[in-house]
């Protein structure tokens, strides 16, 4: 792989689809915030969001195993979409109802 | 205080595969992100160790390595004795190991680490069952479940069918132990910060459901952890230097139903089968409550 991986573990790296065998590392050299393939393939469901009612209580944050949700500076979430794997746990644990699970690939943006 | 309202940002486990809604990898994640950097993680084989190494890549963001199945205590001990050899006193040794890694299979080598007083902290991420090798019954897992080895739903014969890791710890004289689970993060995030504090080996026994293996929805998770504790079936213990203390000592329980009625593992109790859960449970609330009396000389 040509991209290099992320200075800070918290930030994303955009993942980068290898196609020959020799775009691989000969040894696991990517750190964590790197992502080897994408989850999209592992979900049927996305979160859509709605931040008209959202209370910026960051806990769809807290509660998502793959940090796939990251918080911009007002508070506000977006789903990382090649790291979610549709679990779901960020809508059910919404206290405001502001996340629904939609159709994978449904625009979050109102 | 790190509290859900102050999480550090970093994330140290991030671009693993485990399974959608995993508990174990929330554990992972949020220990990671109280302790920081200046942390070395030992994961045994099991799920975190599979999910979390996978090539070219390695899901933690801080130095880790994989250990044997049975060596966790063993290595965490060799990491800390190798820290302390060479004069580094700010970095936390941590372990995270599933129910099977913690009360079959490495119980040896962590009583060992406990023995010798190692600064360490030790994570169990109860999963009640061995999860990675295909859901098979471990020590750690609780009346009625079914798993690949007990398909009919397992029926022990003893009052206590999950080991009791905190007493089991308690017993080695540490100085803290405590257990949590995944529905009250805050009291997680409290007692991971506790326990990196502590001089010596410190413990914790965490609640992390696994919706592969019980056969719950995978946004069931942070609910379970919430249920699971409600119905009085996970009590909240805290051990600190020899005193025993309940987080929560509610004076009635939420209906097992509440939390049995989600999974499809428990799907097979009877009626007459829940009245024995319910009265087991009964019953080690009681010995629970009797132990937190003695600790504190009444």
């Amino acid at each position: 792989m040509t991209d290099t991986p992320p200075d800070q573990p918290c930030q994303l790296a955009p993942f980068a689809r290898s196609r020959q065998i020799d775009d691989w590392p000969p040894s696991p050299q990517r750190n964590s915030g790197a992502l080897a393939t994408s989850n999209r393939g592992w979900r049927i469901r996305w979160p859509v969001l709605d931040l008209a009612t959202c209370s910026r209580c960051g806990l769809c944050f807290l509660y998502c195993p793959d940090a796939a949700i990251l918080l911009s500076q007002e508070g506000y979430p977006t789903v990382a979409d090649d790291w979610c794997k549709g679990c779901g746990l960020c809508a059910a644990e919404c206290p405001k109802d502001s996340i629904r699970m939609g159709e994978d690939g449904e625009d979050t943006q109102p | 205080m790190i509290t859900i309202k102050n999480l550090p940002e970093p994330e140290y486990f991030v671009g693993h595969k485990a399974c959608g809604g995993c508990g174990g990898s929330l554990v992972v994640r949020w220990t990671l992100k109280v302790l920081g950097e200046r942390c070395i993680a030992v994961i045994p084989a099991g799920c975190m160790s599979a999910v979390g190494f996978i090539y070219p890549q390695m899901a933690l963001g801080v130095n880790a390595m994989i250990a044997p199945f049975a060596a966790t205590g063993a290595v965490l001990s060799g990491v800390a004795r190798g820290l302390k050899a060479r004069g580094i006193e700010d970095v936390t040794v941590v372990g995270f190991a599933g129910d099977g890694a913690t009360a079959d299979i490495g119980l040896q080598a962590l009583s060992g680490a406990f023995d010798r007083r190692e600064r360490m902290l030790y994570i169990c991420y109860d999963n009640e069952a061995y999860m990675n090798t295909g859901i098979q019954k471990s020590g750690a897992t609780p009346f009625g479940a079914r798993t690949t080895t007990s398909p009919g739903g397992y029926r022990p014969e003893t009052d206590a069918p999950k080991k009791d890791l905190i007493r089991i710890a308690a017993a080695h004289g540490i100085p803290y132990a405590a257990t949590a689970s995944v529905g009250y993060a805050n009291d997680f995030l409290k007692k991971v910060q506790k326990a990196a504090q502590v001089e010596g080996p410190s413990f914790l026994h965490v609640f992390a459901p696994c919706p592969t293996g019980w056969g719950c929805d995978a946004d069931s998770t942070v609910r379970l952890g919430k249920s699971v504790v409600d119905t009085g079936l996970w009590p909240l213990v805290e051990w600190e230097n020899g005193a025993v203390r309940l987080n929560r000592n509610p004076a009635r329980f939420a209906p097992l139903e509440t939390y049995t009625g989600e999974q499809a593992r428990f799907r097979r109790l009877t009626a007459a089968d829940l009245a024995d859960l319910e009265a087991t449970r009964d019953r080690q609330w009681r010995a629970l409550r009797a132990w937190v009396r003695e600790s504190a000389g009444m």
